[in-house]
């Protein structure tokens, strides 16, 4: 029986002590969205003492520390001498909001870009603030692809029902509305219920054909409730919310 | 580690003789006829020689001197395709897995059998201390639970301890899903399976109050699982103390309470007892390792299973030891879909669950519980004339795919990738005691491709009932060009023929297909009876969304069960059906109730 002769280098390396994609800072893409995932996903993934840069849109890894090639193999069968031995974390590829590819080594930074292209997609028509049409709403609400206000904005007649009980009376001075996202409680977080129980977008009228181009799917909605989850932190306090017609 | 990893024996298949055993008539009456268009009959296509793997390197990749560099293309069967990297992290004590959701079709699919491979490593990740495997502690369904009548002060172990007391068996389930048939290896014993979920399922149902019969029946049918969910199914055979495989060392063992087995005098049924169990060693065949990522509610289906040596990245390469495949390592033809007609032996080779000499006529057949005798003492079983009792069998599919012979690259890839990383910190010494992780190979996994699909009541199929061999329109979900080019291509024919046409080429590689992955997936330890493409095809034919009956399976394919859940998303998960099923399955709880579409049928009702 011939041996498996795979040689690699990644062994020195990890047993040095060198930092691996696994070790990254999970919180470096809270809050991040639109145009810091844009941002971050083109940034390259540095990986401790390893060299690695990400390029593309697929799995475009240069190492220049971590590879062996012509893995040997056992008789009787064909050795795999055409595979390729690759012992790393791999970046992790998304597509941007703006259809561009990213790629992360921070799993956030990539649920980000998918909450923010489901809001383009789905919500930001009415809400995205771009336009004067994308100001609906009685008040307006318009920054749907602002996270930073989401996550400080409450509802204008739907109380948080976190406020005390006196607080939630609508139409009274100490009035607490729900916030729209509530980081880490999205069962709490009034945009990810309207979504997930469908109430927005607005369901077609009975008999009309329904003219929207997307409509949230269950997917979305995980994508949605992970980024809430796991991807927010609160806003600094004294950012101070805006009421808005949700 | 008690062995080092270049001495496994490898255990050589061939194919000489004939030696027919008489095949046995499956026991259930479910229907399991399948339910997808003409021209998809399952898996007549990739007959014949394997063509992948040949090492060109395409697609910008170039290796020199032990360096890779670009994007990929390693040598795999797809021009383009790039490697699938094993994680250096993996061992010696495997992280969490990261949680994202991975690119869809046409980008490789790594990222999902990466995450399925993971997710094995943490289930199986040996104690730094007794090098107990982490599952033995995972939580179980008794553990989950508020049953109506609780188990005896001290059945459970503490939270967190390895399960199973002297009160309570941990594994049990002898009987597999689907036909609820029996598999008898080849000492007579049963297998016994176990389910564990991870602490994040069992906090969603907290969360979700979701822990007494009556409770789960009632959840909402929109709620679905979120991400970092996982569930585990594990196939574990007897030891003999006394006289021990040679190999045991290169398997992930423990010591178990299982049932004691019973067999009824006059109804020959076989039953189980769980609360008067038996402490064992038992060794790990198979695993399925069950995970949901960010936009994939409908979970991750990965398997697992033992193999002999190296290489060993694909079922062909001849390492895989629980069941062999074809000889001719050939799918199943349309003409002959279950090998029925075929005579040729499996292999001369004894496996742990195949008898040597079997033809693929006789192999893959269980025996019925009325046939079967059990020796109580010894708790082996042998057939009613006397004659040893044993199941033999093989994998149906080779690469577990229905178009084709040649197992996805990026499984191949990662297989090899797996070993060398293994081997590499076993030659280091860097492994922790016990851990005999690298004895373990993905087979295969299945997911949604389009998992824009997913939603309640709903058989998540690429059959007639697919949203995209009906035609109907699904805005923003991927490979929308190359489907509106199949369908230009085709000229005057329905969207329906094109999309039929297109899936039996492709399988789940095609553009129209809801699936991604494995589409003729199956563990030959748990759904080892129902492997052809007229039975239960892959994962998702019981793991979808549709009234669950208490076969395990959706109540369309088994009119005459008693269903246990109306349609929910949450039932992709059997968990909450098999606790059903124990806590309510009483003949007082069956009642006749009329079913959505206004048929009688039968439900089991948690009062």
């Amino acid at each position: 029986m011939k041996l498996h002769h795979s040689i690699s280098l990644w062994g020195l390396l990890c047993f040095s002590g060198a930092g691996c994609f696994q070790e990254f800072n999970p919180d470096a893409a809270k809050n991040a969205f639109l145009g810091e995932a844009l941002d971050a996903g083109r940034s390259t993934g540095a990986a401790g003492a390893r060299t690695t840069t990400t390029t593309g849109p697929t799995r475009g890894t240069t190492t220049t520390s971590t590879t062996s090639s012509g893995a040997g193999g056992a008789g009787g069968t064909d050795p795999p001498e055409d595979l390729v031995t690759l012992i790393l974390t791999p970046p992790i590829d998304f597509v941007q909001p703006d259809g561009t590819p990213g790629s992360t080594t921070v799993p956030c930074e990539a649920t980000s870009a998918h909450a923010a292209t489901i809001f383009l997609l789905n919500c930001a028509g009415c809400h995205g603030g771009r336009t004067a049409g994308e100001r609906q709403g009685q008040p307006p609400f318009d920054y749907v692809l602002d996270p930073e206000r989401l996550m400080t904005a409450r509802s204008a007649t739907v109380p948080d029902p976190l406020a005390p009980p006196e607080n939630q009376i609508p139409n009274t001075p100490t009035f607490e509305g729900m916030r729209f996202i509530v980081p880490g409680d999205p069962d709490h977080s009034r945009i990810y219920l309207r979504v997930t129980r469908k109430e927005m977008p607005p369901p077609p009228i009975v008999g009309m054909t329904d003219t929207l181009k997307s409509r949230p799917n269950v997917s979305d909605f995980s994508v949605l409730r992970e980024w809430i989850t796991n991807c927010l932190e609160e806003p600094d306090p004294g950012d101070g919310g805006t009421g808005g017609d949700d | 580690m008690d062995r080092n990893f270049h001495f496994m024996i490898r255990v050589p298949t061939c194919a000489v003789g004939l030696l027919a055993l008489s095949a046995c008539s499956d026991p259930s009456d479910i229907d399991a006829t399948s339910h997808f268009p003409p021209g998809l009959t399952g898996g007549a296509a990739g007959a014949g020689t394997r063509t992948g793997a040949t090492g060109t390197t395409t697609g910008g990749a170039t290796t020199t001197g032990g360096v890779t560099t670009g994007a990929g293309g390693a040598g795999m069967g797809e021009p383009g395709e790039p490697p699938c990297p094993a994680s250096p992290t993996w061992f010696p004590t495997t992280p969490a897995l990261r949680q994202f959701k991975p690119p869809a079709h046409p980008t490789t699919e790594c990222d999902f059998y990466r995450g399925g491979l993971q997710t094995f490593l943490l289930a199986t990740q040996p104690d730094p201390v007794t090098g107990e495997p982490a599952i033995k502690s995972l939580p179980t369904i008794d553990d989950i639970f508020v049953k109506a009548v609780p188990l005896p002060a001290g059945a459970l172990a503490p939270p967190g301890e390895p399960r199973g007391t002297a009160l309570r068996a941990w594994l049990g389930d002898i009987k597999q899903a689907g036909g609820r048939q029996i598999l008898i290896d080849q000492n007579g014993h049963t297998l016994f399976y176990g389910i564990h979920v991870n602490q994040a399922y069992v906090d969603f149902l907290k969360a979700n109050k979701l822990l007494t019969g009556k409770d789960v029946q009632g959840a909402d049918p929109n709620l679905f699982f979120p991400a970092g969910i996982a569930e585990f199914k594990t196939a574990w055979q007897e030891v003999d103390d006394a006289n021990p495989p040679d190999d045991l060392d290169t398997y992930i063992t423990t010591r178990a309470w299982v049932p004691h087995i019973t067999q009824n005098a006059t109804t020959l049924a076989i039953v189980e007892d769980r609360d008067h169990p038996r402490e064992i060693t038992v060794r790990l065949l198979a695993i399925h390792a069950v995970f949901t990522l960010p936009g994939h509610p409908e979970f991750i289906w990965a398997t697992m299973e033992h193999s002999a040596g190296t290489p060993d990245t694909k079922a062909a390469d001849g390492m895989r030891n629980v069941a062999p495949i074809d000889p001719r390592d050939q799918n199943p033809t349309s003409a002959d879909p279950s090998n029925q007609n075929d005579t040729t032996v499996v292999s001369m080779e004894d496996h742990v669950l195949y008898k040597a000499g079997t033809t693929l006529q006789a192999g893959n057949h269980p025996i019925a519980e009325n046939q079967l005798r059990l020796d109580e003492p010894t708790q082996t079983f042998e057939l009613a004339g006397g004659s040893p009792a044993q199941t033999s069998i093989y994998r149906m599919f080779p690469a577990s795919k229905s178009n084709t012979i040649d197992p996805d690259d990026a499984i191949t890839s990662l297989n090899h990738n797996f070993e060398a990383l293994f081997l590499d910190y076993s030659e280091a010494g860097s492994l922790l005691d016990g851990d005999r992780r690298g004895f373990y190979r993905l087979v295969g996994a299945q997911w949604m491709d389009k998992p824009a699909f997913f939603d309640t009541d709903k058989t998540l199929q690429n059959d007639t009932t697919s949203p995209l061999v009906q035609g109907i329109r699904f805005p923003l979900v991927n490979q929308d060009d190359e489907r509106e080019a199949a369908k230009a291509k085709a000229g005057t024919k329905t969207i329906s023929d094109v999309a039929v046409a297109d899936l039996a080429e492709n399988g789940s590689d095609s553009a129209f297909s809801i699936l991604a992955g494995e589409d003729r997936l199956s563990s030959t330890a748990m759904e080892s009876f129902t492997q052809a493409p007229d039975s239960f095809r892959n994962c998702f034919t019981c793991h979808n969304t549709q009234a669950v009956t208490d076969k395990g399976v959706p109540l369309n394919r088994d009119i005459s069960g008693a269903r246990l859940l109306e349609p929910k998303q949450l039932n992709v998960s059997h968990v909450l059906s098999q606790f059903i099923l124990e806590e309510c399955d009483l003949p007082a709880n069956r009642k006749m109730v009329q079913n959505a579409d206004g048929m009688m049928i039968t439900a089991i009702i948690c009062p």
